[in-house]
């Protein structure tokens, strides 16, 4: 939308809702940015981007100004990219405009509200629009939203619109509606159930679809079908608490769309065959969470099952691009380097996982978790991930805590990083975090890892990188600043190690400098990364993500 | 309130039937025009193989009037333990970088013709590339390339002359651009489960006559006068690569405008019939 138009919508509705003085207004605001100043380094794989080579600098801003009133709200965000790499690791990205704005008003039961919406219904599975920055991942429903509340504690709501693509939006439609509840049956029977249900259709446009035509035009007898405008889909959940007990069960469906399956063999017409071909077929998707918790021990046991439920707003869209859903991942969410190295992106068309986490408090001081999670592929039950994954929390009066463990990890990184004749990796990553508390301003921590990976016996060299080493200690002066040096040391090279102009492979260290300044409600970080390439994740959405030299400034503001 | 939720639902799923779609048989269009897919690529890229598939097959749909280039750039492209030679070289890096932005390899610029609605300007969704090959042909002829050449094998000299006639009067900054290419170069390629270490490649880019970008030709030029430019090139030692009897010549014409790279025509010749 025109930068003057949204302006004057999201002026007008503050305007108008000044004159009613009865309730004093509210406005917020927030506004983010990073600079990044990139630093060519061949030899770990920092160059070959227009950043690298001739651009030097890339910059992405966000600025958020919203407003209530009287039953009104309204917001607008401006979106910066220059020379951005957020949007693809390895290209530029340069634009700028209205990023979203929103009109919301409640009118006794119903409420109202048009522009960019994000929302979704029960824990994504059919339908999800959110914002990801990290990976510039905002598929906001660009329409309108009515929500009814049809008793107490029970709402209808009804989407239609077209999903976010940048500055511009996709041409397919999505119109989609949900009723959720919650009943409680009392504290005698101590019984509440919060169930939902929704539906979900999308409609191809004609350029969309004129595409898909012509891939199936290209394709020969068996494998060609008919595709249609419109896919289906509905989901029915429910979360049940009784006692110390939450049961979440969620289940999906998709009626037969048209998407691309990388493991069916495609026919060309000099009679070669290639893998990846589009065909149509109906999904599923099926997703539990049963916990325990009760004094000092917790448990939560999950499972879930998927099978062909990509859903993109245009199935010829690939990676991040015009996801409609979004499927829970099913591993820990590890916060750690070198325990971060490896994870797991979801598998929308074959994918069947488990996970179990244990927490129990041995004493007051001392606590331990205990993760397992595996997760195959649904039909060939090829091992793609398994995580163990122990931690112990002791603390010390108020000055020390201390925190250990180990975690013993299996990835599939031929599946996960399509990168073929590699054996499973398999990895051992003991490590420590000890935090001390100098006094009451002033503290400091260490934390090491060191990360022991399998042998790749074809390649007779470690898999992957190889052995890693990692350190970080951290200086917090609270309430201002914090300080932190971490090196990552690839301590025995591996396969895919760089290797010097004798092809001896090289032990290189990634070390970082970080300093962080918090003042009121801003906060500045200046960085020096040198960054290995891997895996990246953030809300349990992957991509890889390539190596990362030079400086970063990044500011936070919430007002 | 209750009816008005089943009324919904009813609506709902009173709208679940369409008629299913009609998908024509494919035609090939009766042109002389042809269409250059520049491919970018590499051999440590493991989707690789499947482009190169299809541009294999495309040539052969749409005999005499589709000519592939593979570029190896620099991304994804690195030799691979047990690779015998390096495909890289400066021209495909620069051709890599002006053909940008594409997301990922393989990608595939058909014509130079950004494509409506596409973010990439070389589509890395290989599914396209044959819609937007139909589509390109389908376009009416707006010029003709012709390569003479003149080959000796003792001194390796190559000489090479192209006339370009254009059919409509032009204007812009319209480029001439001369590629050779080699094929049957037998070396390691990453495929989607294995290193395939006899993998053949084909109509690789070996290098340009012209800048990367294209000579300058001039910029304006009327309907059927004709335009002519000469090129010498001495091929270097045959190492195992430039094996002439596996080359070929590639000539086309481009006109550049600030919103566009459009190639009008291309021609392609073997170095040795």
């Amino acid at each position: 939308m025109n930068l003057r138009i949204a302006y004057l919508i999201f002026i007008s509705v503050i305007m108008t809702t000044v004159g009613f003085g009865q309730e004093k207004g509210v406005f917020s605001g927030g506004f983010q940015s990073n600079a990044n100043f990139f630093i060519r380094d061949s030899l770990i794989g920092a160059a070959n981007i227009p950043q690298y080579d001739k651009q030097l600098y890339g910059a992405e801003a966000w600025l958020n100004l919203g407003y209530r009133i009287n039953g009104y709200s309204a917001g607008i965000r401006f979106d910066l990219f220059n020379n951005s790499n957020l949007l693809d690791p390895n290209s530029s990205y340069t634009d700028q405009g209205i990023g979203r704005w929103y009109i919301a008003k409640q009118l006794d039961k119903l409420g109202i509200t048009v522009g960019y919406i994000y929302n979704q219904i029960g824990a994504g599975s059919i339908f999800r629009a959110y914002e990801q920055r990290p990976q510039l991942i905002d598929n906001a429903l660009v329409g309108a939203q009515l929500t009814y509340d049809v008793a107490e504690e029970w709402e209808l709501t009804a989407f239609t619109g077209r999903q976010r693509d940048l500055f511009n939006s996709f041409d397919s439609v999505l119109k989609g509606a949900k009723f959720e509840g919650y009943k409680s049956f009392g504290d005698s029977i101590r019984v509440n159930f919060a169930p939902g249900v929704g539906f979900v259709n999308r409609t191809l446009d004609d350029v969309t679809m004129n595409k898909v035509i012509g891939i199936v035009q290209d394709y020969l007898g068996d494998e060609r079908f008919e595709p249609t405008y419109n896919v289906y889909l509905g989901s029915i959940y429910n979360t049940m608490t009784y006692k110390n007990f939450s049961w979440y069960v969620e289940a999906a469906y998709k009626s037969p769309d048209t998407f691309r399956d990388p493991t069916l063999l495609k026919t060309e017409f000099n009679g070669s065959r290639s893998f990846g071909r589009f065909h149509r077929q109906e999904g599923t998707m099926f997703y539990t969470s049963l916990s325990y918790a009760k004094n000092k021990f917790g448990i939560t046991v999950e499972g879930k099952r998927t099978e062909n439920f990509n859903f993109r707003v245009d199935p010829t869209l690939t990676r991040n691009f015009g996801q409609v859903n979004f499927l829970p991942p099913m591993n820990r969410v590890n916060t750690y380097r070198l325990t971060a190295r490896y994870s797991p992106a979801t598998q929308d068309l074959s994918e069947l996982a488990t996970q179990v986490d244990i927490k129990y408090r041995i004493m007051k001081n001392l606590n331990v978790n205990l993760n397992f999670s595996n997760i195959t592929d649904l039909s060939t039950d090829l091992l793609l991930y398994r995580e163990i994954y122990f931690e112990t929390i002791y603390k010390i009066k108020r000055k020390w805590r201390m925190t250990g463990g180990v975690q013993l990890l299996t990835y599939n990184q031929e599946i996960y990083e399509v990168k073929p004749d590699v054996p499973l990796v398999e990895t051992i990553v003991p490590y420590f975090d000890i935090q001390y508390k100098i006094d009451k301003k002033k503290s400091i921590r260490f934390e090491s890892q060191y990360m022991l990976i399998g042998d790749d016996e074809k390649a007779g060299a470690k898999q992957d990188f190889g052995d890693w080493v990692f350190g970080l200690i951290e200086y917090n002066v609270a309430p201002h600043w914090s300080l932190v040096v971490s090196d990552m040391y690839n301590i025995v090279p591996g396969k895919s190690s760089p290797v010097d102009e004798n092809g001896d492979k090289l032990s290189l260290h990634y070390p970082r400098f970080d300093i962080f300044y918090n003042n009121k409600s801003n906060r500045y970080g200046l960085s020096y990364i040198k960054q290995v390439e891997g895996i990246v994740c953030t809300g349990g959405i992957c991509r890889l993500e390539p190596a990362f030299s030079g400086m970063r400034f990044s500011v936070n503001s919430t007002f | 309130m209750t009816r008005l939720i089943f009324i919904f639902s009813l609506l709902f799923l009173a709208s679940c039937t369409e008629v299913p779609v009609n998908v024509p048989e494919p035609t090939a269009p009766d042109t002389e025009k042809v269409v250059l897919i520049e491919e970018i690529t590499g051999v440590d890229c493991p989707n690789c193989p499947a482009g190169a598939a299809k541009i294999a097959s495309l040539i052969e749909q749409f005999d005499g009037n589709v000519i592939g280039v593979s570029i190896h750039g620099s991304f994804l492209a690195s030799p691979l333990s047990n690779s015998q030679y390096d495909f890289r070289s400066e021209t495909a890096d620069d051709l890599e970088a002006h053909l940008k932005p594409w997301f990922g390899k393989p990608a595939a610029v058909i014509n130079r013709i950004q494509q409506e609605g596409q973010s990439e300007f070389a589509i890395s969704s290989v599914d396209l590339w044959s819609q937007l090959v139909v589509a390109e042909l389908e376009k009416p002829q707006t010029a003709a390339v012709v390569i003479n050449h003149e080959y000796d094998p003792s001194t390796r000299d190559l000489t090479i002359d192209v006339e370009i006639e254009p059919w409509i009067d032009l204007s812009g900054d319209i480029r001439i651009s001369i590629m050779l290419t080699e094929s049957h170069v037998i070396d390691a390629q990453k495929d989607q489960s294995e290193i395939i270490p006899d993998y053949e490649h084909n109509h690789m880019l070996k290098t340009m006559l012209t800048a990367f970008d294209g000579d300058g030709l001039t910029s304006e030029v009327l309907a059927f006068n004709k335009l002519n430019r000469n090129y010498s090139y001495t091929l270097p030692e045959d190492d195992g690569l430039w094996i002439p009897e596996n080359m070929d010549i590639i000539a086309f014409v481009s006109v550049v405008t600030p919103t566009s790279k459009e190639i009008l025509q291309a021609a392609q010749v073997h170095i040795i019939e």
